[in-house]
């Protein structure tokens, strides 16, 4: 079973001379967030517009749910929620009755879809709030309360987080995990900030000037990127007896047979290797990790680093 | 002009009335078919795939019971996926957490047994030793309480006693231990009579677990206690003015293994407010934390009087 | 269906459909207020024909064009501005069914509005008292002329919304109404069968007889020399092509 749920080949946007997008190939596997990572006018909006067939493509393919997606929209956008840019409702209207419109028109998973949608967002059912008195973070809710109406299995998330406060943030990044584990959704989303997508995606692909610099799992990079020194050596016993006696490191864990972790990484390595092999225990390998995310991003994108 | 008109309105309405039923049955039959697209996808293992009705739909509350099948299906799916998963993160964890005490303790006595060490530096090895054999020990009994009760395998013995009586028995015996910590502390316990059906154990327990994690974690220097009565429940209040808990962290601790600390250097083993929070549940009770950083931290545990 | 229904929704709470009512009101009292004060015996008021017709020509002749040229404007522009066409599009929603339900909600405000000032009518006949001929046959007839206005008038601004559906504001279209209705306004009769309005005109006597001295006065009294076959058949022709067009153009509007 092909678990991809978006996998797009070469896809390619050009307005006039402009390439806004440029062979990007992303690939968003089911039941995880994938984040789509950049800065501003990096092309991450077009790409999701071209999914979602706002936008025509120039050139290359889109699929989803495993099959091509020309001409089987009527089929695959009703199993899509989204947002994009800011959320757009009738000011005229309450929260509400701007959801029962949404509901109306694209029909539901289950009779009281909106009242559900509204509670997990926390906005209450049948406020008489109309739309145009919203805050912007009522606002972000009532669009994510519309995105998850007829429980899609595709997500596509849109800066969900523009704009918020700090706590604000908080709560939907919260959600949003909750959409992926409790719900098993599967969840594709865009930020310009770093700090967001670390915390909330499983897979992350880094976007600049509208093209793919790097895709890959979140844990594979937080390997390469936090920070400890990884201590390959003979005898992990005595290594522990040294370590704790000569230096007071009590900081560590044993990772196998012959490799420990070191989270202390001001240690002074050379003393420690030096009183190591005193004791007789051969080291096999002592390497330093202490790139940041942010140091790493900055070298794929070329020094600028991302917000 | 009017047998003319009538026949005029009447072939009218013949008309539209035919359109309505041919649109109507395209409309079911675009259903059905959707339906049928949507349950091939179901079968194969997708339950996260929804049928969307409208309100108007004939097809509506086939749709609505697909979906409701679909839900319970993919609830158990999930929660047999995380149970997986947190099982994988347990046994990781622990054998992290049992090898490094272990790895370490090996090396203290191996330098004990090959006479490395004399006299009093002896001696104080045999004492590490002891104390991270102690730990070890505590670490391997907490866990083996948690497996039992996650496997609900525990036997409680509720019986009704004065839950004032019996907190004030608890408190009483934790007072040398936070003297000898320098820890102020004050207890509001009433002095009448509460009776309340509990399991004198497992409460000892619960309350000796959220003591033991302020000395260890707070970080503070004060400990209260408060107990709030009434009719329909009892309220145990235990806050300390300790470093307190980060926003982002308190949805988290009542998990298993889960440690503030990002690095290991910790010494609780992260199964203390996991082991309450399933103690607290055993007597339909709930556990609840709050926090601002650098106050310190609250927690707030409620037991119904009719158990 | 469902997409007309919500179309409707979506109008609740919203001034400029109460301020449209209010205006037609106005014009359907003003005409009843004449009705008043006009002596039977004068030939301008001796029939309910000639009150109805008065309220129809208030109604239909500036009123009604410039007022669901507006309304058809804010119906396509208000969804781009408040960002929502994008939330129906992926839903999906065609641009077509779009279209259609938009216009479909034009033609129902148009029919509204006109049996509003029918209803007006015929309580105004009432009240001002004095009509002999107000029976039946004559409310059946005012009642087609109104039936028609209503249809025949949105069918003829289609041209107009097509230049809605092309805009990015407001200003073009409704100035575009106005300029819409100059020619009609100067040589009503000569333009019949080639500019829909008046080839609406056109096809009102008809309809109804009262009509036709209502079209009279209008014209001036000249003749007319296109068929009312040929008035409708170009009134459709340019209808669907704007129709057509405007689908079009739609379609390749990206977002």
């Amino acid at each position: 079973m092909c678990s991809y749920v978006i996998e797009t080949k070469r896809l390619t946007k050009k307005y006039g001379e402009q390439t806004a997008v440029n062979a990007v190939n992303i690939h968003v596997e089911k039941g995880r967030i994938y984040g789509l990572l950049g800065r501003n006018g990096a092309g991450k909006t077009t790409i999701m517009k071209m999914i979602l067939g706002l936008t025509p493509v120039t050139s290359g393919e889109i699929d989803v749910f495993g099959q091509n997606i020309k001409g089987r929209e009527k089929r695959v956008y009703p199993r899509i929620g989204a947002i994009i840019e800011t959320p757009g409702f009738y000011p005229n209207l309450t929260g509400t009755e701007n959801l029962e419109i949404f509901a109306k028109l694209r029909g539901t998973a289950a009779p009281n879809a909106v009242k559900n949608a509204l509670d997990i967002v926390g906005l209450p059912y049948r406020d008489k709030k109309l739309f145009s008195k919203y805050s912007l973070g009522m606002k972000q809710r009532l669009g994510i309360a519309n995105a998850i109406l007829h429980d899609p299995e595709l997500l596509i998330l849109d800066e969900p987080t523009n704009g918020l406060d700090p706590i604000g943030i908080a709560e939907v990044r919260d959600f949003i995990k909750d959409l992926s584990t409790e719900r098993g959704k599967t969840i594709l989303i865009s930020s310009h900030i770093l700090s967001e997508i670390a915390l909330l995606a499983d897979d992350i692909g880094i976007i600049d000037h509208g093209v793919l610099l790097e895709e890959n799992s979140m844990e594979t990079l937080k390997r390469k990127n936090s920070k400890y020194i990884l201590l390959q050596v003979s005898d992990i016993p005595k290594t522990s007896l040294v370590l704790e006696r000569r230096f007071g490191v009590t900081d560590y864990s044993v990772q196998d047979d012959h490799s420990l972790r070191i989270y202390n990484t001001s240690l002074d390595m050379a003393a420690v290797n030096k009183a190591l092999v005193v004791q007789d225990v051969a080291v096999i390998s002592s390497q330093l990790c202490n790139d940041t995310l942010e140091d790493y991003f900055k070298k794929i994108t070329g020094g600028e680093g991302i917000a | 002009m009017s047998l003319n008109s009538f026949l005029l309105i009447a072939l009218c309405t013949a008309l539209l009335a035919v359109l309505f039923f041919i649109t109507k049955l395209r409309r079911v039959r675009g259903q059905l078919s959707i339906i049928e697209e949507a349950l091939e996808d179901i079968k194969s293992g997708n339950p996260n795939r929804r049928v969307l009705a409208r309100k108007s739909d004939m097809t509506k509350r086939i749709c609505y019971a697909i979906n409701e099948i679909a839900v319970k299906n993919q609830s158990q799916l999930i929660q047999q996926k995380q149970s997986e998963q947190a099982y994988k993160r347990l046994m990781t964890s622990l054998s992290h957490d049992v090898k490094t005490p272990l790895a370490s303790l090996f090396g203290y006595l191996d330098a004990v047994e090959n006479g490395l060490v004399a006299g009093e530096e002896k001696e104080a090895y045999i004492h590490v030793a002891v104390e991270k054999a102690c730990h070890l020990k505590h670490f391997v009994e907490a866990l083996f309480e948690w497996v039992k009760l996650d496997a609900k395998e525990q036997v409680f013995h509720f019986e009704l006693c004065d839950f004032n009586e019996l907190t004030r028995n608890i408190v009483a015996e934790w007072v040398p231990t936070l003297e000898r910590n320098h820890f102020e502390y004050d207890f509001d316990i009433p002095e009448d009579e509460y009776f309340l059906r509990i399991d004198p154990h497992s409460y000892t327990r619960i309350l000796n677990n959220l003591f033991q994690n302020v000395l260890m974690h707070s970080g503070g220097n004060k400990l209260t206690l408060k107990l709030l009565e009434n009719e329909q429940q009892v309220e145990i209040i235990i806050s300390d003015n300790g470093k307190g808990i980060s926003s982002s962290d308190i949805p988290h601790i009542f998990e298993r293994m889960y440690q503030c600390d990002s690095s290991r250097s910790a010494r609780g083993n992260g199964l203390g407010l996991s082991i309450t929070t399933e103690l607290v549940n055993a007597h339909n009770g709930k556990i609840k934390a709050d926090s601002n950083p650098g106050t310190g931290a609250t927690f707030t545990i409620l037991f119904p009087k009719a158990l | 269906m469902t997409i007309i229904f919500t179309e409707i929704l979506k109008w609740k709470r919203n001034k400029t459909v109460w301020g449209i009512f209010i205006l037609t009101a106005i014009l359907g009292v003003f005409a009843v207020e004449r009705a008043c004060s006009i002596s039977r015996s004068s030939p301008l008021m001796d029939s309910f024909g000639d009150l109805y017709t008065l309220a129809f020509k208030n109604l239909t002749s500036l009123f009604l064009p410039i007022v669901l040229g507006m309304f058809a404007t804010t119906l396509f522009f208000d969804e781009q501005k408040n960002d929502t066409l994008k939330g129906l599009l992926i839903i999906p929603i065609s641009k077509a069914q779009l279209y259609f339900s938009k216009i479909a909600v034009v033609i129902f405000m148009s029919l509204g509005l006109c049996l509003f000032t029918f209803v007006i009518c015929i309580v105004g006949g009432l009240i001002a008292g004095g009509f002999t001929d107000l029976n039946t046959e004559t409310i059946l007839q005012a009642g087609l002329l109104f039936l028609a206005g209503g249809v025949l008038i949105p069918v003829a601004m289609l041209p107009i919304i097509f230049l809605a559906t092309l805009s990015k504001g407001y200003i073009l279209p409704i100035g575009a109404v106005l300029l819409y209705l100059v020619p009609v306004v100067l040589a009503p009769s000569e333009l019949m069968g080639l500019h829909p309005l008046a080839s609406v005109m056109g096809i009102y006597p008809h309809i109804s007889p009262a009509a036709i001295e209502m079209v009279n006065s209008w014209t001036g009294n000249a003749v007319i020399t296109a068929s009312p076959m040929t008035c409708s058949v170009s009134l459709l022709a340019i209808g669907i092509i704007s129709t057509i067009v405007s689908v079009i153009v739609l379609q390749k509007k990206t977002f």
